[in-house]
């Protein structure tokens, strides 16, 4: 990098607050849905249910 | 299976009937599903399968989404509110029994669409929660404690970002208090019951207060940069700090983005469009359309085919105007939003400390023109009007006729209305012209008019009374009747094997 453009860069970096921080961490934190037997397709239960 | 193509249908049919926005959809089905199967089955065992049939017949999520799991944490969902349910009855014996069940049906509703939307939800929440923080020490309201500011202001926060309706607002009022039940050790739910009248009595304060209108005003106006700014972390989720903390970066991302939202608004305007004008159809002009001819017929003795064919493609059209009338923001909101966005994520803080103070009432500087101005809408709301029927009159309408044009000209004109105000999602600031104002001067009498039918009207949408009441329960009993007959044909095939 043309050591101009580094200075330029460093100059143009923003220092985040905390809050900007803090939904950082929030974001990478973020987990899938639990899904117990992953991939396994829903078979609904042989038993004759009917509630209506 | 081929009875599923009707299970969709129904669905389809039903949300048509009722206008809501597009997150809140399933939400409300959950809740429909489970306050019609807890009255026959008030237990709720089982009935987390049920749910995800049902869930599954609508297509609201695809076949392949749900596994044994979510059975289970669907049925412990509803088994927990349930109990709490009989417990808030047993300690509360004087409680509003009604009240209690359907809060309580709705609370299911929401624990359930966010287990099942997990992701999104967790994403949504921080979003909300920056916006919240980033936000709520600029609101001054002059003798309200800060606590009761931040309750104010974080049930705006949710109406205004996440647009949420009161069933989702109050569940999140519930979880920051109690935290969601599928967490909550059974033995705990006593507890919870006990407490449970101090959170409805906070709730009450809080929803009635005089003070959210205009705080849900005021987060509305800070949405573009913070819509934008979320846009830009979802779209670069491994290397979003790089780019929010380098100015070049982030200037090129926003003009990206904001393009990109700017052509999305078109699409989604027409699709509102589309939307609403389909659900006007339904609920009121099937309805007036039946009223109307036959009582012109027996009133007047004959049919005037002008104002019928006038009154039946008027809406639509009208509709289309409004909504085809939209400039997109220009560049200078762009770069507005640039600059705000780096106001909002920047270290000094100083500009997010400025106050803003949230007052009642609007005050005019000169209060003497209050009168004038006030007798001057009153002249304007007679004009427009009075205009209205002469004009209506040279093309031989009835007084019938033109109540029925009246009606759909004020409803359709508000729904336009409310349509446009969302193309302003991304708009920091709008500019003050004066032929705009001239015109929004004149068409305000009928956007009141509108406001207040729209609001009457869907107090007594008969098309949601008969779908819930009696096509509902009969038609899915239908359904699931013929699901368990295929399964039962099939299982008896296997054995032939």
């Amino acid at each position: 990098m043309d050591p101009s453009n580094e200075i330029l860069g460093r100059l143009a970096t923003i220092e985040l607050s905390k809050n900007a921080h803090a939904l950082l961490e929030m974001i990478k934190e973020i987990k899938p849905r639990q899904q117990g037997l992953i991939g396994e397709e829903y078979n609904v239960s042989q038993t004759v249910w009917i509630h209506i | 299976m081929f009875h599923r193509p009707f299970g969709f249908i129904y669905e389809k049919l039903r949300n048509a009937v009722e206008f809501n926005d597009e997150h809140l959809i399933r939400r409300l089905a959950i809740s429909r599903i489970l306050r019609r199967r807890l009255q026959i089955n008030p237990e709720g065992k089982g009935e987390g399968e049920n749910v995800i049939r049902e869930l599954l017949w609508g297509k609201y999520l695809p076949q392949q989404f749900f596994t044994q799991q979510d059975v289970l944490n669907i049925q412990t969902i509803i088994t927990k509110y349930v109990v709490l349910k009989r417990e808030i009855y047993r300690i509360h014996v004087k409680t509003n029994r009604v009240m209690i069940h359907s809060l309580i049906v709705e609370m299911m509703s929401c624990e359930i669409e966010e287990m099942i939307n997990w992701e999104n939800t967790q994403r949504r929440s921080a979003y909300l929660y920056f916006f919240f923080q980033t936000l709520k020490d600029k609101i001054l309201i002059k003798n309200t404690s800060d606590e009761m500011r931040d309750k104010l202001f974080y049930i705006a926060s949710e109406r205004a970002y996440l647009k949420n309706d009161d069933a989702f607002i109050k569940y999140h009022l519930f979880i920051l208090i109690f935290d969601r039940l599928i967490n909550v050790d059974e033995n705990k739910l006593p507890i919870i019951a006990e407490q449970f009248g101090m959170y409805t009595q906070t709730l009450a304060e809080i929803l009635k207060n005089r003070h959210i209108d205009l705080l849900v005003k005021f987060a509305k106006k800070q949405l573009p940069p913070f819509k934008i700014l979320a846009t830009i972390l979802d779209k670069n989720l491994g290397h979003a700090e790089g780019i929010i903390t380098n100015e070049g970066e982030l200037r090129k991302s926003v003009e990206e983005t904001c393009d990109e939202k700017y052509n999305e608004t078109g699409t989604r305007l027409r699709n509102a469009a589309i939307r609403s004008i389909t659900y006007i159809f339904l609920t009121k002009m099937i309805f007036v359309m039946i009223l109307e001819f036959p009582l012109t017929r027996l009133i007047y003795g004959t049919i005037e085919v002008i104002p019928l064919i006038v009154n039946t493609l008027f809406p639509p059209l009208l509709m289309g105007i409004i909504v085809f009338f939209i400039n997109p923001p220009s560049n200078d909101n762009t770069r507005k939003i640039y600059v705000r966005i780096i106001d909002i994520l920047n270290k000094d803080i100083s500009f997010e400390t400025e106050k803003v103070e949230i007052k009642q009432r609007f005050q005019m500087k000169k209060p003497s023109l209050l009168f004038t101005f006030s007798v001057l809408y009153l002249i304007t709301f007679t004009v427009v009007f009075g205009s209205i029927f002469l004009f209506l009159d040279l093309l031989d309408y009835t007084i019938l006729s033109k109540a029925v044009f009246l009606f759909f000209l004020c409803v359709v004109a508000f729904f336009g209305y409310r349509i446009r105000q969302t193309a302003k999602e991304y708009v920091v600031e709008s500019k003050n012209n004066v032929i705009i104002n001239l015109f929004a001067f004149l068409f305000l009498p009928i956007l009141y008019v509108g406001k207040f039918l729209s609001s009457q009207i869907s107090r007594i949408n008969i098309f949601i009374i008969i779908f819930d009441s009696l096509i509902e329960a009969p038609f899915k009993f239908f359904i699931e009747v013929i699901e368990e007959w295929t399964r039962f044909i099939k299982a008896r095939k296997d054995e032939l094997i």
